[in-house]
This record gives structure tokens, sequence and C-alpha cells, in this order.
């Protein structure tokens, strides 16, 4: 994994392959749409992680409480000697942002598997429609780390403060206040389009390689360095509803290892729709078009 | 016996703007067709490939046309 500074949180799709019958290995597909990525084929003793019912409230928009990450890991089998692996649809947004809460409850030994379901694919490694069971275990987590999330109040607060970097992770589109967010997506739409002022845009993909495997540690340096996002300051990350940010909060945090780096979840489709915020809008559209 | 019309959904650069995944937009498409029409589906994702393959044969069609070169794919769906 060359100098990444925490190389130990990826795991090769080789490794998952040599691991796949290893009774202290969890491995775990997080996918937004199961319909779409695991009922049709996942990794053999890959449990589904369904992203909107198991790692979100269903009711307030909201991360999963800790009662419910823990009935979460008791469910799959996951005790304390366990290593997590996690890999999904879309990407391996949805595996970053269950990475980010998992974190936050303290979870150890959880990995991403490297490339997620794209380098399974391009590698042309099995793929089986059996789900495997999980004997339950009890499991008990720590209490939230609230440092690796910001919320609103917190992005208002460091506003215009050079010790902070804000992390525009979205499209150019997107940033530019051209949309707020797709014609499919109008649930995650805003009342106004733009960007917070002051953030950079570093869009998430630049991260990666053709292959959805994460750049070389020097490259992403240089690429969050050329836009002032620097291991001095306290960096926050966000998108539309933070699962693109959690993809880079992982990258700055455990690729460059970055000290102080918070996912910013309730992202522009909160930003964008709360009175009385500032916003620059390139695009000069002062109303949202979605 | 071939096809009244094809049409084509193209899945270069889908799912970079955080939009449809590329099995909706497969989905949407073959929900779409009209009554002898054919979909072809062009993509240089491997992956995008196993999923059509996939969906194509749990939704009772039949890809007819399955292309490699490279990394670029085509797949037609009657």
């Amino acid at each position: 994994m060359g100098d990444y500074a925490h190389p130990e949180v990826l795991v090769t799709t080789e490794w998952v392959h040599s691991h796949i019958d290893d009774p202290n290995v969890r491995i775990l597909e997080v996918d937004y749409e199961p319909s779409g990525a695991y009922e049709l084929g996942h990794v053999r003793n890959a449990h589904l992680v369904d992203w909107k019912r198991d790692i979100n409230d269903t009711v307030r928009r909201d991360i999963l409480s800790k009662q419910q990450f823990e009935k979460l890991f008791s469910r799959l089998g996951v005790g304390r000697g366990t290593t997590v692996v996690l890999y999904g649809d879309m990407r391996n947004w949805f595996a970053a942002f269950a990475y980010w809460t998992f974190a936050i409850y303290g979870a150890a030994n959880v990995k991403l598997m490297n490339g997620g379901r794209r380098k399974w694919a391009d590698e042309n490694r099995a793929w089986t429609t059996d789900v495997p069971s999980a004997g339950r275990v009890e499991y008990t987590a720590g209490d939230a780390n609230q440092k690796l999330r910001a919320y609103l109040p917190d992005v208002k607060q460091v506003l215009g403060n050079p010790a902070y970097a804000l992390v525009d992770v979205r499209s150019p589109a997107e940033f530019k206040g051209e949309i707020s967010a797709p014609p499919e997506y109008s649930n995650e739409g805003a009342q106004r389009a733009g960007h917070i002022p002051g953030a950079a845009s570093i869009p998430w993909a630049q991260a990666i390689q053709d292959d959805d495997t994460f750049k070389p540690v020097d490259q992403l340096r240089e690429l969050y360095a050329s836009k002032g996002v620097t291991s001095d300051k306290q960096v926050i990350a966000y998108c539309r509803i933070g699962e693109r940010s959690s993809h880079s909060w992982f990258v700055l945090k455990y690729l460059l290892g970055f000290p102080n780096v918070a996912n910013y979840d309730g992202s522009w489709s909160e930003w964008g729709n709360a009175v009385g915020v500032p916003v620059e809008n390139e695009a000069a559209v002062p109303v949202a078009v979605h | 016996m071939g096809a009244e019309s094809t049409s084509t959904l193209d899945l270069h650069g889908a799912e970079d703007h955080c939009g449809d995944s590329a099995a909706a937009m497969v989905r949407q498409a073959l929900d779409g067709l009209a009554i002898g029409e054919e979909l072809q589906v062009l993509t240089d994702v491997a992956e995008h490939a196993f999923m059509i393959r996939a969906l194509t044969a749990r939704s009772g069609r039949a890809v007819v046309m399955d292309e490699v070169h490279g990394s670029e794919c085509r797949l037609v769906i009657r």
C-alpha cells in the first residue's frame, strides 16, 4: 500500500479472496441499492448491509444510534476480535460512509477493500448469490466520537478561519451552482445551489484510479495541497448527503494521516436549504434548478 | 427475427455524479422498451457488464449480443 499513513485500513481484493473462509473475518457489502448489486451477486460469504436501513435512522435524518450500531454488529456476528472488511456499490461511497459511522462508535479492525466491486469484477473474480448466515454475538460499542463529525453550526463557526479547510467533493457543476442535485434525486435537492464560501473544490473521484483503487500517497498529498488543504489545518469535507465526502474523509484521515478531519454529513442538502447561511454561486443562478 | 428498433444506453461516466445507479438506468431503459425493441448497452466497466447479465437473467429477457473488446463492453438485450 505504499506509504499511506495507515496502510492497515486497506485490504486488496487478493487479500479478501484469500480470507473468504476465515472465521475471524466478516465481509460486509454496504449497498445503497442492494437489488442492483448484492442481490445480483456478491463476494462469497459477504453479508449485506443496506445503507438506507442499517446505517441510517429511518425516521430522523441521522446516522444509526449507538444502540442500533450494537444491534447491527451483534446481528452480523462481529465480535471484538473480528476483522471487518467493507466494500459496496456506487464506487465504495457507502462502504466509506459505513466505515465513518463505525469509526464514530469506536469499531476497531475495520478495513476497506480497495477498489470495491469494480476491481473485483475487473479481475474476473467469482460472484455468488448465496446468502451466508452469521452466529449472533453480543457487541458493545463506545460512545460516539463527535470529533469525526461536523454539524452545521460547526461549519458556520469556522467560515473564514484559516486554521480550517473546507473540502467540497461534489462535481464541478454542483460546486458552481449549476445544479444542486440530479433530477432523479429531487429529495436531495436544495432551495439554493452553489457552495460553502471558502470551500476548495476537490471532487472525490480525483483521489482514485480507473479501477477505483486509491491513488498513491504522493499524488493524494499533491491533490489536496494544491488547493491549500494541508495536514496543519482542521479539515471538514462535505458533498450532498455525506457519502462521497466520507470517501474523501477516509483518504484525508487514513491515507494521508491528517490528524483532524470531520465529515459534514448534513452537507449541501442541509446547507443549501438552511435559512440565512452564506452561499457562493458562480453560476449566478439565484434559485436552484432542481 | 431481428429487432424492429434498438435503443442505446451509454453507461460511460455513469455514477460519476451521484445520480441514478447504472442498474437503475438499465432497469428504466428496459421498462421503456417498445414491443420488439432491443436495448444496446455500452460500458467500459466490467462490473456493469456483470450487472446487466444478471439483471437480464432475472427479468426474463435475454442477452443476444455480448461483445467485449479490451475494457469496452457492448451488450444487446431483447
